[in-house]
């Protein structure tokens, strides 16, 4: 399952859509407004996403996944629009009948969400706005 | 022919949500970028991609009237 979405989501109902017989571990990435970069408050994160393109681009990372991993199912969601710090930004998770190919499919999803979804993020602090540039690190 | 172009997050915030643009017929990918770049003289140097009707395209692709193009900084989210 995909969603680009300005709505909140649950970590609850994206277990239940992972949970089933078959799958013995499912492992969560939740990322969350940071409220701080480099020492100065974010009173806000806007995230901006090209829907159409993202969404296809998420779809495209979920499938590799299924296929590079051998998961047994896996969900992204991103949200868009205004938010406050410590705020749900994305989630990513993995099902498998183990626990190392999950980890290990997560991990890899959340690095290529950052790489290849057209989503940008601008962090509005006391002196005004700044896009920011992401580079993957854990 | 006519050729709208979309933007999004900095760039958008520099130029404007879209414009409507005029090419000669079968203009390709590669003039579309020349003429923005030419236009827009503060996109000279920044690192952007270009989608055409919702897909990603090589710069020798040729463009339709009516296509929708769309020019975005590389991916920034998560």
């Amino acid at each position: 399952m995909i969603r680009v979405t300005e709505d909140d989501f649950s970590i609850e109902e994206a277990a239940s859509i992972l949970r089933r017989v078959e799958v013995g571990a499912i492992v969560f990435f939740l990322g969350v407004v940071k409220g701080f970069r480099e020492g100065e408050a974010v009173n806000e994160m806007i995230v901006e996403a090209y829907k159409e393109a993202a969404e296809a681009e998420l779809e495209k990372i979920r499938r590799e996944a299924l296929e590079r991993f051998g998961i047994i199912d896996a969900l992204i969601i991103h949200r868009v629009g205004r938010l406050k710090p410590a705020e749900n930004i994305v989630l990513v998770a993995a099902s498998a009948g183990s626990r190392a190919e999950a980890f290990k499919a997560c991990s890899w999803m959340i690095d290529e969400v950052k790489k290849r979804a057209p989503i940008w993020k601008k962090e509005i602090t006391a002196k005004g706005g700044r896009w920011v540039k992401e580079t993957v690190k854990p | 022919m006519k050729v709208e172009v979309k933007y999004y997050a900095w760039i958008r915030e520099e130029i404007g949500e879209k414009e409507t643009l005029e090419f000669n017929e079968g203009a390709t990918v590669r003039e579309i970028v020349k003429k923005l770049v030419e236009k827009h003289t503060h996109l000279a140097g920044e690192n952007f991609l270009i989608a055409v009707n919702g897909r990603t395209v090589d710069m020798d692709t040729c463009l339709n009237e009516g296509d929708v193009v769309s020019v975005f900084p590389p991916a920034g989210g998560g």
